[in-house]
């Protein structure tokens, strides 16, 4: 219940243009965010946020962490079909802090930007972890894209903030 | 625990189980229904991709849970757990009050005259069981019109100069242009094609008690909040209710068919919502749950007077599955093209149906498809596109609305090797062997497929797209338009049913879904289905007699 409130204070927070892109800051700590979480531990949603932000980045409109793609992937985790996934994003997540380190020496949300993407291609070909890896990638891409184009009562999309972005009236 | 008797038993409430239920409900028959999923609302309509039947996992079941299925490309492989819509090899239909046809597209076509003379007209084709049916066009034709009126079907009699005769037009008007239909429609006749306006099962006027579609984007894998879509939850089973003859009985799984001791069906065994197990007497067995499930339900059902399966003294139950390949062609444009108008298909065109080109038996019709929606779009890139990121985004917004998709459906070619048999190992909530799928495409299909995506990017180049491209075709699976496992035939040694949907082994047994299908025609399947269906009751109807047949065959 608690958690409800964090996590809708969050969003709610986080929408808006500029305002937003302020409040990221203080509100866009790897703790803060597994605040809102119910699932993942706060490494495991550090890294799924930065993930699903690499997805879909912020641009002149909102990218995956200002709408809270986080939470719609915390929710599906511990949702009715979680149990389809759970074991896939722990895994997964584990390879991607795995493969960074080999890297870069670092874990996937302490890479640059730039490392991040090459990261994340490398799991994409197939290159970093095999199939296992591309598997992951297309389970956590089609998840963050869901959440985001998905419609607003999923809470991904705050605001029908991509539905607006896009032109499309629903 | 058993119920009363009841004159008959219609397994499944989608497209062909809500016709025959009405309608031998209505000529008087006690008739109960049996339904494993339950009933859905209109009000419990969302506009979302994420509660719809295309979403992950689908909004309108079977349950991934209590209903997995096994699948694998051919026999020389082990099968592996597919659950509808988390797996793309089986999904899509749902397990709802309305069968598939509760959140359908509703397009309503009929078949050609060729496509129930596949082997006449284009000869044997190595591989593949092509075959005649033992009915023709002109056969089903009263039963098509039959299913256009009763159901309300909209379109424009005429305007496909590739259709068959018809004896009266539609019921309803065609859908209206939209945008997209106007960039097609003018490209097409330029290029010498012919387009016309596609017959969808979506009301464009009020009729029978329900309103006219409003023309939401929110359509394909949606139950319509206005019930416009001539579903069967819609319109025949309140009709097959409202006689006081039928009981349906949702939540309900069958999982056997109980013979006799003489090895004749009588009942059925079910579990309800509870999981409690129960039996019902009937003297006539309709089974109508998909070619997957009814092929099973039979292959469940072995007994010492069966060894095979209910009705599968040829072998045959299970062979044949079939499914259509994908032609799906997409293009972009460098203006704004309106899609807020659904639900989206507004012209269609034929020429590349039966068109006989070298080696391609069959094809498929080409169409405007429906109205596209965002996660949709953002997982439909040309090659080379990226599939996430800065670049996907920009792609996103600058082309959602510069945007042709062209869809078909294309004719497969039947093999006895693509089945539905009894997994070994994987059991259902209920214990029972869950389907194992066998289905891969054979070349043909995909020659097939390959020629009409040529069709559609000519048809979008002509357009003016400035770029092009199309769908890729998996290995194999079976989708929303599955069928075949138990074909329709003259020979009892080589076919399930007879020309009335009556198995071949015992009398009071009919299958009227898909599973009857001889071949799949490049055309959705579901006004065929309920045409047969219409066909099958009006020979039980003619031909049943106090608890059993008139005249009784050898």
């Amino acid at each position: 219940m608690g958690e409800d409130i964090g996590r809708r204070r969050f969003i709610k927070c986080a929408a808006g243009s500029t305002v937003a892109l302020a409040s990221m800051q203080v509100f866009g700590t790897a703790a803060d965010h597994a605040r809102g979480c119910k699932y993942f531990n706060v490494a495991q949603a550090a890294t799924v946020n930065a993930i699903a932000e690499q997805i879909v980045p912020a641009d002149d409109s909102p990218g995956a962490h200002e709408a809270g793609i986080l939470f719609y992937i915390d929710g599906l985790l511990n949702g009715r079909y979680g149990g389809f996934y759970r074991e896939r994003y722990e895994s997964g997540l584990k390879l991607i802090d795995r493969f960074s380190r080999g890297q870069f020496h670092k874990d996937f949300v302490n890479l640059n930007s730039d490392q991040q993407i090459s990261v994340l291609k490398a799991l994409e070909s197939g290159s970093a972890a095999g199939s296992e890896g591309s598997r992951f990638f297309v389970l956590i891409l089609r998840h963050t894209i869901e959440g985001y184009y998905g419609d607003p009562e999923h809470h991904g999309n705050p605001g029908n903030a991509s539905w607006r972005m896009i032109g499309f009236e629903g | 625990m058993a119920s009363k008797k009841v004159n008959v038993i219609v397994v499944g409430s989608g497209a062909g189980g809500g016709v025959v239920a009405k309608e031998l409900a209505a000529a008087g028959l006690s008739v109960v229904v049996f339904e494993r999923g339950r009933m859905q609302g209109a009000d419990e309509f969302n506009h979302s991709e994420l509660g719809s039947q295309y979403s992950v996992p689908p909004a309108y079941g079977p349950s991934v849970f209590a209903n997995p299925r096994t699948f694998r490309y051919t026999d020389r492989e082990v099968a592996h757990l597919v659950y509808p819509g988390v797996n793309q090899e089986y999904g899509k239909t749902a397990a709802a009050v309305g069968g598939g046809t509760l959140a359908y597209g509703g397009a309503a076509w009929r078949f050609k005259k060729e496509d129930f003379r596949m082997k006449s007209t284009y000869g044997a084709i190595a591989g593949t069981s092509i075959e005649d049916w033992p009915i023709s066009y002109d056969d089903l034709e009263p039963f098509y019109q039959k299913a256009e009126y009763e159901l309300g079907v909209s379109g424009l009699a005429g305007a496909d100069p590739f259709a068959e005769p018809r004896k009266k037009p539609y019921p309803l008007p065609p859908l209206p242009i939209n945008p997209q239909g106007e960039i097609v429609r003018d490209a097409g006749l330029r290029l010498g094609w012919h387009p016309f306006p596609p017959p969808f099962a979506i009301l464009t006027e009020p009729y029978k008690g329900r309103s006219a579609c409003i023309q939401c984007v929110w359509c394909l894998a949606h139950v319509c909040e206005v019930e416009a879509k001539s579903g069967t939850q819609a319109t025949m089973l309140p009709l097959a209710l409202k006689t006081g003859k039928c009981e349906l009985r949702t939540n309900s799984f069958v999982t056997r068919i109980l013979t006799d001791n003489r090895g004749r069906p009588n009942g059925v065994q079910y579990y309800d919502a509870q999981k409690q197990g129960h039996e019902q007497q009937a003297d006539l067995i309709i089974v109508a749950c998909s070619a997957t499930e009814s092929a099973r339900l039979l292959l469940n059902s072995a007994n010492e007077f069966h060894p095979r399966g209910l009705g599968n003294s040829s072998g045959q139950v299970g062979r044949n599955l079939n499914d259509h390949t994908g032609g799906d062609t997409y293009g972009l444009f460098d203006r704004d093209i309106p899609h807020d108008k659904g639900p989206g298909p507004s012209i269609a065109f034929n020429d590349w149906n039966h068109s006989h080109a070298p080696g391609i038996p069959g094809g498929g019709y080409i169409y405007n498809y429906y109205c596209t929606l965002p996660i949709e779009f953002a997982g439909t890139r040309p090659p080379g596109e990226a599939a996430w990121g800065k670049s996907h985004k920009s792609f996103q917004k600058k082309y959602f609305h510069r945007y042709i998709h062209l869809g078909s459906n294309c004719q497969a070619m039947p093999q006895e090797k693509n089945c539905v048999d009894l997994d070994p190992k994987v059991r259902d909530a209920w214990g029972m062997p869950v389907a194992r799928i066998t289905h891969s495409w054979c070349e043909t299909d995909i020659n097939i497929a390959n020629f009409v995506m040529d069709k559609g990017e000519q048809l979008l180049k002509e357009a003016g797209a400035i770029k092009t491209w199309r769908g890729v075709n998996s290995r194999g699976g079976v989708n929303d338009h599955q069928n075949g496992t138990c074909r329709m035939g003259n020979d009892p040694k080589t076919s399930v049913v007879n020309r009335y949907c009556q198995s071949h082994d015992v009398d009071n047994l009919f299958i009227t879904d898909g599973s009857v299908l001889v071949t799949d025609a490049g055309f959705n399947p579901s006004l065929t289905i309920q045409a047969l269906s219409f066909w099958a009751a009006d020979y039980i109807n003619k031909e049943w007699q106090g608890s059993a047949f008139r005249n009784k065959r050898s």
